[in-house]
């Protein structure tokens, strides 16, 4: 048939696969609806289809013109900024090395290896079509945590088995957890238009997630599980579910209170002794547990402007426990001054806020839940990282994306980026669902 | 009469986004308006007319939607907050260009 020729042509010379189908679609509405107003000036059904077609303009020309607007993209900036917080990383670890004990010098080389293999990762990911989870997410989702409780009782660690051992790799298994958000966002979008129903299965998926991570890090379980929640607030916001937003999102905000309430008045039996030591000190400011947080003032006032300051790293890497996982922020300042700290958290700050634009302007509704996820969570542990280490919060074991120490949650925290630019890589290509699929499905509504 | 075509698709963009600034259209209306308003001066060939909206769809300038009508399912745009911003400053650009160039044409020499 002609018009298939035509079309052909044009699609022909796109070569991104997946604009495809769209535009031809949408051409062909328009043949046939000049074809239609030929038909009404009186012409014959094929002559009014050839005068359609000429009407179009050459399919080649038209095709390389569509071609140039749907290309991948690819965020060079971004790109670009995770280069440079990756440099300045292993630049603090290359310091923090050469002050440390042979064992932790070791970790230093470890971590510099993370960084450059995590890099490599996110470029693998970025070049992932991410589309899959719109369709598979559901699935995917079940045999992730399926896994995560399976593997339980053949997990490792000193504080309670924490870690999960695949090959020669430890994996803390909140930073595993923190791949099943964007995943959720998935979860989520796959439920739109389900109604109450999806309502209730997204609760029970955030319940179940956020219990793994619960049983291994409380921080963790409350940054994971404020995450997705913020993930389902905006999914019912955007009317995915086609449900009463305000009863949705005032039971939701009920809920939520209940929780918290809860948490408090149960928080001995919750939390581990060494938690409640670390809460009450930061309250009153005093007691052993408090040393930490006195030690990391200390070193903050000893450090210079700009450069290392020789008695706080002196510190850092003798006193200071955490110095390079929880409490990097702090290495930062003692070991490059206080204006790289400053340049450390504008990076991420500038980061962050870049993520939440690439996803808040994807047409994309898959690609804007996932971004947020990935935001979400990058966000809220940069931003508990640093105001425990500068003493406005009590110490935890939230780690500082990319300037850490966290092992294998490096590698995580790349391929959340990772996911980030896939989004943005895809922007620019409708992929509606092909034409006639819909058409099958309007038919078994009828 | 036929118009140099170079005339023509310097203004396009801003004659689509001020078509758009009416009411959401899909494709084939654009094509109908625009050749009505003109008088038939703008016979905008679809071959061009949709690579141009997917890149102001890409610039942000409009967006699409679809939606079924008479049981056929049209691609409408639909004009955003910078396409109206853009389609303003070129509108002065266009009115004090074609001022320049009128009064330019009527200099008696």
């Amino acid at each position: 048939m002609k018009m298939e020729e035509y079309l052909n042509k044009v699609t022909e010379q796109i070569r991104c696969r997946k604009a495809r189908a769209s535009v031809a679609g949408e051409l062909e509405n328009h043949i046939l609806d000049q074809m239609e107003a030929y038909k009404q000036e009186g012409l014959e059904e094929e002559e009014a289809l050839d005068k359609a077609i000429i009407q179009m303009g050459d399919p080649v020309e038209v095709g390389v013109s569509f071609d140039r607007i749907h290309r991948p993209q690819i965020s060079w900036s971004m790109l670009i900024l995770v280069g440079v917080i990756s440099i300045f990383s292993i630049i603090l670890q290359v310091i923090l090395r050469s002050g440390m004990t042979e064992y932790v010098g070791h970790m230093a080389e470890r971590q510099i290896l993370f960084i450059l293999v995590g890099y490599l990762l996110m470029l693998l990911v970025y070049y992932l079509d991410y589309s899959f989870l719109g369709k598979y997410a559901v699935q995917i989702g079940g045999i992730f945590l399926a896994f995560m409780i399976v593997t339980k009782p053949f997990r490792i660690g000193l504080n309670g088995a924490n870690f999960i051992m695949i090959g020669g790799l430890t994996f803390f298994v909140p930073f595993v957890m923190c791949l099943f958000v964007p995943l959720f966002g998935a979860i989520l979008f796959q439920y739109r238009g389900e109604g109450y129903r999806a309502i209730g299965k997204s609760i029970v998926w955030m319940a179940i997630a956020t219990v793994i991570v619960m049983e291994a890090s409380l921080p963790y379980a409350v940054l994971i599980g404020v995450s997705m929640l913020t993930l389902f607030v905006i999914a019912v916001e955007k009317e995915w579910f086609k449900i009463n937003q305000k009863k949705v999102l005032g039971i939701t905000g009920i809920g939520v209170g209940l929780l918290i309430l809860l948490t408090i008045l149960f928080a001995e039996n919750m939390l581990k002794n060494y938690q409640v030591d670390r809460i009450k000190a930061f309250i009153s400011q005093s007691g052993e547990q408090n040393y930490m947080a006195n030690m990391a003032k200390m070193i903050l006032q000893k450090s210079s402007m700009i450069g290392g300051n020789k008695e706080a790293i002196g510190l850092v890497t003798e006193s200071l426990s955490g110095a390079n996982s929880e409490m990097i922020f702090v290495s930062i300042v003692a070991c490059m001054g206080i204006f790289a700290g400053i340049l450390a958290a504008g990076l991420l700050i500038f980061m962050i806020q870049k993520i939440f634009r690439i996803s808040f302007g994807q047409k994309n509704q898959l690609g804007m839940i996932v971004g947020c996820g990935c935001g979400m969570l990058l966000m809220m542990m940069s931003f508990f990282s640093i105001i425990q280490s500068i003493g406005l919060f009590p110490i935890s074991s939230v780690v500082l994306p990319f300037f850490s120490n966290s092992g294998s949650g490096t590698l995580v925290f790349y391929v959340l980026m990772g996911l980030v630019l896939s989004i943005y890589r895809y922007q620019n290509i409708p992929m509606t669902q092909p034409q006639g699929k819909r058409k099958k499905l309007k038919i078994t509504f009828e | 009469m036929k118009i140099d075509k170079s005339l023509i698709s310097g203004s396009m963009t801003m004659l689509i986004l001020r078509l758009l600034d009416e009411k959401d259209m899909y494709g084939y209306e654009m094509i109908e308006a625009l050749r009505a308003k003109s008088q038939n001066v703008f016979e905008l060939k679809a071959g061009t007319l949709y690579p141009l909206l997917h890149m102001l769809e890409e610039k942000q300038f409009v967006t699409s939607y679809e939606q079924e009508v008479l049981g056929k399912v049209r691609k409408y745009y639909s004009i955003t907050r910078d396409g109206r911003a853009h389609l303003e400053e070129k509108r002065t650009q266009w009115q004090e260009y074609s001022k320049a160039v009128t009064n330019v044409l009527a200099l008696e020499v």
